[in-house]
């Protein structure tokens, strides 16, 4: 395979590069998921431990890892990969193994790619914790911005951002590849609605099935549509795609992880796992209504006290910090040998 | 949880073997090959042990053999490490699973036994597999799920050719085939052909069935036979009849033509040898569907006061409309797959099937596959259309109901 594509800043080269039969990449990607079993069991500075592993992925991804972590490339990958087994044996591997592996331990553990590794999610997180420390500041200068500045300070981004894109189709030659834009400006657009309270946040959860399926389809009839962090992957001038992680990240300041409520192709392949996976957070036991684990939350995913598990982003902050201990990682295939030796 | 000390144990057991086999003079794996296949191994031990905390010994044997297996095929046999390393990822995951496990078994069978030939051996391996397990779940009785395995395993090998057939051109050819004016025609003409001959046939046809049961005529079986005969016969034999009956030279196909209502080589021609062919089906499903409506039901109609069509309109074919809808699907399916008749009676203006035809003499099957394929889509989609369709009818009557009350 040819390797001048590949980016300048992936230092670690022959025989760490990930083709041509040489499994650093695999390695690296299965070390990390292996570890990240190991420190869920942690229970002390849980979430603490859980930033220490998003920024060591970002490292790894950013460092050694070449095939396309991004949350359309995956799934673009894992069907062209299907489509070489057979014939080049190497390549087919080179791209189905990280989706392979992510989907695998999901199953396995609970979604916890989602919450502890996915670089998107974890540019996302960097947000929302800039946001949270910008907002104490703010209480205390009593800066903070009331509804309707927010909304229109939302309605400026997002007219800018639409007229970017205007110009970015006018200006330069606009590829499909490029359509990842549309999704930025669908979540910008959607956050806006959101926001401003004119639809309910439940009403459009459902919208990243739609997501999934656009992919999906374009990706059978063989079009690109790059991934938001796409550019870190591989060596192409890729604006698109860094404008919309940039998207992506505003719009994770104004609604935590905005993009994995409604926009996440991937975020719904997870969620589907997570319904048959080993491990689930479930709530157990009486509840005092405190609403700690929803405020904690930062996908949204609990509602009047019960987990919702194709929201579920596996990142047990919600385990953490319920007063009652009442939040779970429940082993569904314990459960079963567990009431068995309760009736006996 | 698993103790630590198994966990330590199986990992250190691990990490020797693969130390081991590192150490060995003239290494069979290259280092990179052999850390990530360590790799791999804790994470499959550790489902073993995840297993073999549930408590399940003879879980973890079937396991193991498993595990056996996709290294002898994939490793002793393929030499494909890399692809045995992805498979035995999954393979450990899905395991606990039976759903996921024969879709697994189902792909591994396909995509790398059947290879060649992979898609089209997966999808109905994993429907055959989705629909008995399903089966299975439902608590069905093992007689009956093994002849629905049977059966849908002799479906899949119908299916074979067809799926085979899709997977053959890209999208992009079949976007460019179908950007060609000509091949455009095609399909307009046949769809709109037997559209236009299952309406027809719909007109005549379903009253003569409901005249058929309802009126009881003296000679229904014959009547009956003859509506068969168009199934019966060899289809150029029907355009053969046509021809002669109506072709060039013939006194009625002359006099036709001379007031401008020539059959032989026109659209018209195309529909009226459709209509002959594919009014069968729907005339018989018809039947089977009106014979179903209780008789009891149209006399009360009729004490009611309702006139005879109003029984017909309101009673009868809203009860039967299911079985009906049926017969116009099967109908309109038989007019579009038509061919043998229009190739001979009125081959001009060019329809689908017989475009098909053409091609394939000019070019072979590489240029008419591909309008065999749009063709082939295009037909399923309207004949999924349409049995989705038939769910939004109100279901056939049903006494049980009556005899509740």
């Amino acid at each position: 395979m040819d390797t001048n594509y590949l980016p300048l800043w992936k230092t670690l080269e022959s025989p760490l590069v990930a083709l041509d039969e040489s499994h650093v990449e695999l390695f690296s990607v299965l070390a990390l998921f292996l570890l990240t079993l190991l420190v869920l069991n942690v229970r002390r500075h849980r979430q603490g431990v859980r930033h220490l592993v998003q920024g060591l992925a970002i490292l790894v991804f950013f460092y050694i890892v070449y095939s396309c972590l991004g949350v359309f490339g995956m799934i673009r990958n894992t069907l062209h990969g299907i489509t070489l087994i057979g014939t080049v044996f190497t390549e087919s591997f080179f791209w189905m193994s990280l989706p392979v592996v992510v989907l695998s331990f999901a199953l396995m553990s609970g979604p916890f790619f989602c919450g502890w590794i996915c670089p998107t999610g974890t540019l996302q997180e960097i947000m929302v914790i800039l946001r949270e420390n910008l907002g104490r500041l703010g209480a205390r200068v009593r800066l903070r911005p009331g509804p309707a500045t927010r909304n229109v300070l939302l309605f400026l981004f997002f007219a800018g951002f639409m007229l970017l894109v205007f110009w970015m189709g006018s200006t330069r030659q606009f590829y499909v590849e490029d359509s990842s834009l549309y999704w930025g400006a669908s979540l910008f657009l959607l956050l806006f609605l959101v926001l401003s309270g004119v639809v309910r946040d439940e009403a459009i959860r459902g919208l990243r099935a739609a997501s999934f399926w656009i992919i999906v389809i374009s990706a059978l009839l063989r079009t690109t549509i790059v991934s938001p962090v796409h550019f870190a992957f591989a060596d192409v001038r890729d604006p698109a795609s860094a404008l919309t992680t940039l998207v992506l990240m505003v719009a994770s300041l104004f609604l935590a992880r905005a993009w994995c409520r409604y926009i996440c192709p991937w975020g719904y392949l997870m969620g589907l796992i997570h319904r048959r996976s080993r491990l689930r957070v479930q709530a157990e036991g009486e509840c005092r209504d405190c609403g700690v684990c929803a405020r904690v939350c930062r996908v949204g995913a609990i509602q009047a006290g019960r987990v919702r598990l194709d929201q579920c982003q596996f990142c047990l902050a919600c385990v953490d910090r319920c007063p009652q201990g009442r939040m779970k990682v429940v082993d569904t295939w314990q459960a079963k040998t567990d009431n068995q030796c309760s009736t006996s | 949880m698993i103790p630590r000390r198994t966990l330590l144990l199986t990992a250190g057991g691990v990490a020797l073997v693969h130390l081991v086999i590192g150490l060995v003079p003239e290494p069979v794996l290259s280092l990179p090959t052999n850390l990530v296949m360590l790799a791999v191994n804790l994470y499959v031990a550790w489902c073993g042990l995840l297993l073999l905390q549930t408590g399940e010994r003879r879980r973890l044997g079937l396991f193991v053999a498993g595990y056996l297996v996709l290294f002898l095929l994939l490793v002793a046999l393929l030499q494909r490490e890399s692809l045995f390393l992805l498979l035995v990822i999954v393979y450990a995951s899905v395991f606990r699973n039976g759903l996921l496990l024969g879709l697994f078994s189902a792909f591994v069978l396909s995509y790398v036994v059947f290879q060649p030939y992979a898609f089209e051996t997966f999808v109905p391996l994993a429907l055959l597999w989705i629909l008995v397990w399903r089966s299975a779940r439902a608590g069905t009785s093992l007689f009956v799920s093994a002849s629905l395995a049977v059966g849908l395993f002799v479906l899949g090998l119908i299916l074979l050719p067809f799926l085979h057939m899709l997977v053959q051109e890209t999208p992009q050819t079949l976007l460019q085939f179908a950007g060609r004016p000509e091949v455009r025609q095609a399909l307009l003409v046949s769809l709109s052909s037997a559209s236009l001959a299952t309406l027809i046939a719909f007109l005549f046809g379903v009253p003569l069935a409901y005249a058929l049961v309802r009126g009881e005529p003296r000679g229904r079986s014959l009547v009956e036979a003859l509506v068969d005969l168009p199934i019966l016969l060899p289809k150029p034999v029907v355009g053969i009849a046509l021809l002669t009956l109506l072709g060039p030279g013939s006194p009625l196909g002359e006099m036709l033509e001379r007031a401008g209502l020539g059959l032989a080589g026109r659209f018209a021609g195309i529909v009226l040898a459709q209509v002959i062919v594919s009014t069968p089906f729907l005339i018989k499903s018809a039947m089977t569907a009106f014979e179903g409506v209780p008789e009891q039901l149209e006399t009360a109609a009729r004490t009611l006061g309702a006139r005879p069509w109003q029984v017909f309109g309101r009673v009868a074919l809203p009860l039967a409309s299911r079985g009906v809808l049926t017969g116009v699907i099967l109908c309109w399916a038989r007019a579009v797959g038509e061919f043998g008749a229009i190739m001979l009676f009125a081959p001009h203006p060019l329809s689908g099937s017989v475009m098909v035809y053409n091609e394939f003499l000019k070019g072979g099957v590489s240029e008419s596959r591909p309008i065999a394929m749009l063709l082939l889509l295009i037909c399923l989609w309207v004949f999924v259309l349409m049995q989705f369709g038939r769910a939004l009818l109100p279901a056939p009557f049903s006494r049980a109901p009556l005899r509740r009350a």
